[in-house]
């Protein structure tokens, strides 16, 4: 890691290749001791550098981190001080049925990663040769530049009651299959996953893309040639090549997406209707900032947590299973 | 690569995917663009239709053409100001959190430092925080220091909470950069500071430009900070504004809609000036890992 850097400062007399005069009367204890305190200083200046990064993490990250544990054991409603409950709040929302919505929202809200990772996948493997490949990526890119509040107003109009998906469906001769897509329980958070996929396959287009740039091409009409199938070139050559690009995309999306749907939520349905919507970090929302119960929305905050925790433990358990046997 | 256009491998490419499977690469690269471009459209559609041929017909496309919506949407919704309180906070935030993180990022990887390890490992740890679950204690800790209701406080907490990433990202840039160079600088007598502005620096410069134009993007679309943090409502940021427009016209879609592109314009504007840096950035990130 630090290589190169183990034996700075160089000797004060080494400018012009030979031992300075001054030098060769220390001794080499002195010389040590010169070095050491010429370190010392180095690392004073190595500190100055991560210094303000790290205040800010621990201001602003570490201590509100701290605190919304304490806090989880308290109610609170901002008048006077925090007054400690125990494990009250969770056995709360342990009996809280509108938070089984919420946990059950959650859940089945992760599995729209598989889309959002195989969408953009596929479409970068059947796109990436074509000539004009550049140029719709760019076009695929734009969505994902607006604001998620904002992709919530545009799939509040495309899905509503008579809205144009469902006319669209309906002369298409499908009319069955048109639904009130944003107040239907469940058929919300499918809207909710499409919407999702809508406004993140740019991004993943664009990740995959970048790596598929590498696979020399003659791998791929040497398969052909040998008569793959396009099935099997996805499978035997994209697949292990992207797989890094694939587990990358999988932790951003986690990080970013599946603890923080909030602004596409509060952009599409506010958690409705009732909580059939309802996240997660919507609810920290809901009853710690809305209703203004820190102690229980504290709580939520941390189970939001070890929800994260969770995830990320088992792709780790994945990453590790893989080395070991794949 | 060049042999993408021979003869053999079109040959080749058509008899693998052209001719036998039921769609081409091309027909799904159309699906693809048009399902992206329709949703799109047709709001920029919805917002440009006369309110009276809207509410007479909703899922028409006829009318004629307006921008009247958008002047509606403007002034009604008091985007003007609420654009102003935006840029009171968000580029201060922006800059904060790409300078700090341009500093931690070669401290990091080429100065050093003592625990090391453990602080890039902390300030790594808090890119996986998620805002919601430490939204709580921000806003209380806020009411009492005082940065709740103030611009460049909210700058500051983004700064915490958008410089990690940045740091990341920066860290795996300047690691790229031989020591060699370094090395050479401090033999000539340079200066650390000398030789982080003007060796390293210069030399990731289309790296930094990534990480401001991210952070940009980011911390303008992000309202949940901008909820909590600036709860007055003489001190809404074009986010907030824009959200609360949709609650009160619910009938004037047309207008809603104007106000909601009109939020969005200024990050296509943004996009648009620094594409290339945004996507050369993502395959970085993307081949780092």
């Amino acid at each position: 890691m630090m290589r190169g850097r183990a034996d700075y400062p160089p000797a004060p007399a080494s400018k012009d290749g030979s031992p300075g005069p001054r030098l060769l009367g220390t001794t080499a204890k002195a010389r040590v001791k010169g070095r050491r305190s010429a370190q010392r200083r180095l690392a004073l200046q190595g500190i100055l550098f991560v210094a303000p990064m790290v205040a800010l993490v621990a201001g602003f990250v570490a201590v509100p981190l701290v605190r919304v544990v304490q806090l989880s054991f308290t109610t609170w409603t901002g008048l006077g001080s925090p007054r400690p409950v125990g494990l009250a709040n969770y056995r709360y929302l342990y009996g809280w049925s509108s938070f089984r919505t919420v946990l059950v929202n959650n859940a089945i809200l992760l599995s729209g990663l598989v889309l959002w990772v195989l969408l953009p996948f596929l479409l970068a493997t059947v796109v990436y040769r074509l000539r004009r490949a550049a140029l719709v990526r760019t076009i695929i890119f734009i969505p994902t530049i607006l604001p998620p509040i904002v992709v919530g107003e545009v799939f509040s109009i495309m899905l509503a009651h008579s809205g144009p998906l469902n006319i669209v469906l309906r002369h298409l001769g499908l009319g069955v299959v048109a639904r009130d897509w944003l107040t239907t329980p469940y058929l919300v958070l499918l809207s909710v996953i499409w919407m999702i996929s809508w406004a993140t396959f740019g991004v993943g287009v664009q990740f995959f893309s970048a790596a598929l740039v590498a696979i020399p091409s003659s791998y791929i009409e040497a398969a052909q040639i040998d008569g793959a199938r396009w099935s099997q070139v996805v499978w035997n050559i994209y697949r292990p090549v992207l797989r890094p690009v694939m587990q990358f995309w999988f932790l951003v999306l986690t990080i970013s997406t599946v603890t923080y749907f909030f602004p596409w939520i509060f952009g599409l349905t506010q958690g409705g209707p009732g909580y059939e919507s309802t996240t997660l970090d919507y609810m920290v929302y809901l009853t710690g900032i809305t209703n203004g119960e820190y102690g229980l929305g504290s709580a939520i905050s941390v189970i939001l947590l070890l929800f994260l925790l969770v995830l990320l433990l088992i792709y780790e358990a994945g990453r590790r299973f893989r080395r070991a046997y794949g | 690569m060049a042999s993408a256009s021979t003869p053999l491998s079109k040959a080749v490419a058509l008899k693998a995917f052209g001719h036998k499977s039921a769609v081409g690469p091309r027909t799904v690269a159309v699906v693809a663009v048009v399902a992206v471009l329709f949703p799109l459209a047709w709001v920029i559609r919805v917002a440009a239709r006369p309110t009276e041929a809207y509410v007479r017909n909703p899922n028409g496309i006829g009318g004629g053409f307006t921008l009247g919506n958008f002047a509606s949407a403007w002034r009604e919704g008091l985007l003007g100001p609420a654009l102003l309180h935006t840029l009171y906070t968000v580029p201060l935030g922006a800059v904060l959190a790409t300078v700090v993180a341009a500093f931690a990022g070669y401290g990091f990887a080429k100065l050093r430092v003592p625990f090391r390890r453990f602080l890039l490992g902390f300030v790594i740890m808090a890119i996986a925080i998620p805002i919601p679950s430490i939204i709580i204690p921000l806003f209380n800790e806020g009411l009492d220091i005082g940065y709740t209701n103030n611009y460049i406080g909210l700058s500051i907490v983004c700064a915490a909470l958008y410089g990690s990433w940045g740091t990341f990202f920066l860290y795996g840039q300047y690691k790229g950069l031989p020591d060699a160079l370094i090395d050479s600088a401090h033999m000539d007598g340079a200066h650390e500071l000398g030789i982080f502005f003007r060796i390293a620096v210069p030399l990731v410069a289309p790296s930094i430009a990534t990480v401001l134009a991210l952070n940009f993007i980011l911390q303008w679309s992000n309202i949940l900070l901008q909820l909590v943090l600036l709860p007055t409502s003489t001190k809404q940021t074009m986010m907030v504004s824009v959200s609360a427009l949709g609650g009160q016209y619910t009938s004037a879609t047309p207008i809603v809609a104007a106000g909601y592109l009109e939020a969005a314009a200024p990050l296509l504007l943004i996009y648009a000036l620094s594409q290339r840096f945004i996507r050369r950035g993502m395959f970085a990130g993307a081949l780092n890992e």
